[in-house]
């Protein structure tokens, strides 16, 4: 019996310090939201989060590194870049996407919608083999490809322009089969 | 092509193979495809191409002219001849149409080197041997004078064997050709004559071989112009007066294609005069027919 | 070569004569000798001996551009060019044939100031006669609109067609940093800029009158259609959504047909010369470009991707039937029609190479006509459908090359600064 009732009071120690960093964590995790979505409102939320006793600490020293909005600045810009770095590749003489054609488009989906005042142009390229006439509408439907799936994932197309350059604008001038595959892409430009 | 690309990028760490066996598995295919080359690469040097271009004429081993006639006429034996490979001989019988050798008694054979006695029929004397030996030598003589830059050596090769060809047929016959019986024509196609051993040309074949070399060297015809048609034909006939001049010039049939009518037209304009006839045909005018096609043309 | 000497031919003629059978000719193309033309005046100097060889070898390019002859060497001409004779009554013929000539051009020319008289006479040397002579007067500086008309004179008289003197061919360089359209004449000469957009432009394409040229630029940042006057640059633009590409006229009309992609597909339509649609003339989906007319404009060659490789199909525009003529390959675009109507040229890729080829509108038995030199793309007939220019990476950078329509003499027109492609040969009848 003795030991029961020591079992019972560890437990009711325990469980509310559970609770409370449960509790601390999600507030840290709201923060965060709010800081992306909302700059602004964000300083009073961590006081308010923070334990009571010692608001007086957390006001008074300078933030040595980057406020909140410069963090959050930072991170779209970083989201962009990644948008626009990534490109969708394709196989030879086709604009079917690939699986992994597919994922890196999702990653983009995820980016558009976090980020919904954003609006890109989908350019469509080629490697040099073939000709130009038939590369310039095979770009094309590389670039209608990726906006189609992106659409299906719920991005609104309205934020979608698409352009094909055929083979007219390489990323990389080499004859080899590596070049080519780098040039068979889908291209991601943000406005 | 598909989709390489990808695997060459995630090359040794997409894949999930432990890299040693990777390794191993290129290792053994780059060896099975090492040996598949050699091979492929020493084989053909095994392979000769064979046969010839003119491996449906007269297969007849060249010699070169004869220096001088042979001692006294009698007796076959210092009668020199060369080797015939017996099978040549039988070539010539199965693929080329026989030819009556209608060379008048006059022509001997001249000597070769002596490769083994056959004994002949003496019938001929050395004066006429010598007479037509100087006959062949002339009309080789002719072609050859009209060797321009760019000879085809094949017909200038068709010549020497025919002309080689009628040596060694005079000299395996050994018999007195039928004489020049005027039988309305000098028919290509004919029958042995008894004779039985091998078939031979005549100098009225030597001669034709001349027309042809000369017309047809001078035959220009663009077909670029006047297109290329398997069936473009123009056949003209000639006659050609015993000095070799031509006297007539008319058309036995036109091709339809004017261009080309007209270009065979030039080319034996371009011939006059042609290498006089020979002596033993003895009509006033040596008459033939031309026969001009495009067939011959190939794409480039 | 085919040297069989057939002298054992089986049939003995009803005459009684032999025959023999010559099977191809010796000379591929006609020898003709071009002399230098000669000076009238009363003391020849430098001046005319200049005008002497220039006069001449203009003349002998352009009469060799045509594939159809082959130009003597003046080295072996027998005549003393001092005491060239230029007229029938004058000329010992026998001096000609006996270095080979067939044809016999002669020149003699007066210049008075900045005027040049010149008489031009084209003579057959086997009859002794004369078949051609023309007295031009022009301006010095336009001797080669002379030569252009002599020339034409002597193809017409062997053809029944003038010739593409009077032609041009317009191009896409690149040496400025962004692809251009050039214009140049018939042999390349005379080359000048026709866009200078500063932006990617394409696919130029002639109308039947040669007034106008099509093609597709990024200028406002997109492939839109633009359609400019040769002779005063006006320009109207047709900017749908999407892209706008490989025009191809009308042969006859103020139409052209384009690919135009606004409605979702890739199809081709007709549209006016001012850019409007007329009618939209394929339906499949799938990519169908590069529309390529037949001379009576009756069909239309194009490439449609409906089978799911790039291949080549016609389209009768009456009935809208549409069939299918590239089967050898997997990549056959590029279609140009050939103005004798009969062919068509393509080009083909195979084994990892683009060549050209020539097939007949049965679709039966293809002809390459370029290998193991680069790529070769693009081809465009000449307007007597006796030569095609096209693109070749053979030298290593993309060149404009001309071959006849056998697919012989292929040489190049010329090379300037970037890469050239995507020829297309003027109709006839310019300037």
């Amino acid at each position: 019996m003795k030991k029961r009732s020591w079992i019972i009071l560890a437990l009711l120690l325990a469980i509310p310090v559970l609770l409370f960093t449960a509790s601390c964590s999600k507030q840290t995790v709201k923060a965060d939201l709010q800081d992306a979505k909302d700059p602004v409102k964000q300083a009073p939320a961590p006081a308010a989060s923070a334990p009571a006793p010692a608001p007086v600490v957390q006001k008074a020293p300078e933030p040595v590194g980057p406020s909140v909005e410069e963090i959050a600045a930072r991170e779209k810009a970083a989201a962009l870049r990644a948008m626009v770095n990534e490109d969708v590749f394709f196989d030879y003489d086709s604009a079917v996407l690939t699986h992994a054609a597919q994922e890196v488009l999702k990653n983009k989906s995820m980016i558009l919608g976090k980020y919904s005042g954003v609006l890109v142009t989908i350019e469509g390229h080629c490697d040099e083999r073939g000709t130009n006439e038939y590369n310039l509408a095979l770009g094309e439907r590389r670039a209608e490809s990726a906006k189609n799936f992106l659409v299906s994932l719920g991005v609104n197309p309205s934020r979608l322009k698409t352009i094909s350059y055929g083979e007219e604008k390489p990323v990389n001038a080499g004859r080899d089969e590596d070049a080519w595959a780098m040039n068979r892409r889908a291209h991601f430009v943000t406005e | 092509m598909k989709g390489r690309f990808q695997i060459s990028e995630n090359f040794f760490g997409g894949t999930g193979i432990p890299p040693k066996t990777m390794v191993l598995t290129f290792g053994v295919s780059f060896a099975c495809h090492a040996i598949l080359i050699g091979a492929l690469f020493f084989l053909p040097e095994y392979r000769k191409p064979s046969g010839n271009p003119f491996s449906s004429a007269i297969n007849v081993s060249l010699v070169s002219l004869p220096a001088a006639p042979p001692g006294p006429p009698t007796g076959g034996a210092p009668v020199a001849k060369e080797a015939i490979p017996a099978q040549a001989e039988k070539a010539v019988e199965q693929k080329v149409s026989k030819v009556e050798a209608s060379i008048p008694e006059k022509i001997s054979k001249p000597a070769v080197k002596v490769e083994k006695k056959v004994s002949l029929k003496p019938e001929i004397s050395p004066k006429k041997r010598a007479e037509t030996a100087a006959l062949i030598k002339n009309a080789v003589k002719n072609i050859e004078k009209k060797v321009g830059e760019s000879r085809p050596a094949a017909v200038s090769d068709a010549i020497k064997r025919m002309r080689d060809q009628v040596e060694n047929s005079n000299r395996v016959k050994g018999t007195g050709i039928p004489g020049s019986e005027a039988k309305g024509s000098f028919p290509i196609i004919t029958g042995g004559t008894g004779s039985g051993a091998g078939s031979s040309f005549g100098v009225l074949d030597i001669y034709k071989a001349e027309i042809y070399y000369k017309i047809q060297q001078n035959w220009a015809y663009s077909e670029q112009l006047g297109g290329k048609g398997a069936d473009y034909m123009a056949v003209l006939v000639i006659k050609i007066m015993s000095n070799g001049e031509i006297s007539d010039i008319r058309f036995e049939r036109e091709s339809g294609n004017r261009y080309l009518d007209d270009s065979a037209y030039r080319a034996i304009q371009k011939s006059n005069p042609l290498p006089p006839v020979p002596e033993q045909y003895d009509r006033a005018y040596y008459e033939v027919g031309l026969r001009f096609g495009t067939g011959g043309l190939k794409q480039q | 070569m085919t040297v069989i000497v057939s002298l054992t031919s089986p049939a003995e003629s009803l005459a009684g004569y032999d025959y023999i059978d010559i099977n191809s000719p010796f000379i591929r193309k006609i020898p003709i000798a071009v002399p230098l033309f000669k000076a009238k005046a009363e003391s020849i100097n430098d001046s005319h001996m200049q005008m002497s060889l220039k006069s001449s070898d203009m003349l002998s390019g352009m009469l060799d551009f045509t594939g159809y002859f082959k130009m003597l060497d003046r080295q072996s001409f027998l005549e003393d060019p001092s005491k060239a004779e230029t007229t029938a009554a004058d000329i010992d013929f026998h001096n000609w044939t006996a270095v080979g000539a067939e044809l016999l051009v002669t020149g003699e020319f007066q210049i008075r100031g900045d005027i040049i008289e010149i008489e031009l006479r084209l003579f057959d040397t086997i009859k002794s006669s004369r078949l051609i002579g023309k007295k031009y007067t022009t301006g010095l500086n336009d001797l080669r609109g002379v030569m252009r008309l002599f020339s034409g004179e002597i193809i017409f008289y062997l053809t029944g067609n003038r010739g593409v003197f009077d032609s041009g061919i317009a191009f896409v360089s690149n040496g400025t940093g962004n692809k251009e359209i050039y214009t140049c004449e018939f042999d390349g000469v005379n080359i000048r800029p026709f866009t200078r957009n500063n932006a990617i432009t394409l696919f130029p394409s002639w109308s039947s009158d040669g007034q106008w040229i099509a093609y597709t630029s990024y200028l406002k940042g997109n492939p839109d259609l633009y359609v400019k006057n040769v002779k005063d640059g006006s320009v109207s633009v047709v900017a749908n959504k999407g892209i706008n590409i490989t025009p191809a006229w009308v042969p006859g009309k103020f139409e052209l047909a384009a690919t135009l992609s606004y409605s979702g597909d890739q199809d081709i339509y007709l549209l006016t010369g001012n850019g409007k649609v007329i009618k939209k003339l394929t339906n499949e989906r799938g990519s169908d470009v590069s529309p390529s007319w037949s001379p009576d404009g009756k069909k239309m060659a194009f490439v449609s991707s409906r089978s799911g490789t790039p291949q080549i199909y016609v389209l009768d525009i009456e009935s809208g039937h549409v069939e299918r003529l590239t089967f050898n390959g997997s990549y056959n675009t590029q279609p140009s029609w050939s103005p004798k109507g009969d062919k068509i040229a393509y080009s083909g890729l195979n084994e990892g190479k683009h060549n050209v080829s020539i097939i007949g509108l049965d679709g039966k038995d293809p002809v390459q006509l370029t290998r193991n030199g680069g790529d070769n793309e693009s081809p465009s007939w000449s307007p007597d459908g006796s030569l095609i220019v096209f693109s070749s990476t053979r030298e290593g950078p993309s060149r404009i090359y001309v071959m006849t329509s056998y697919g012989t003499d292929q040489r190049r027109l010329f090379a300037i600064s970037g890469e050239q492609t995507n020829p297309k040969w003027s109709p006839s009848g310019l300037k």
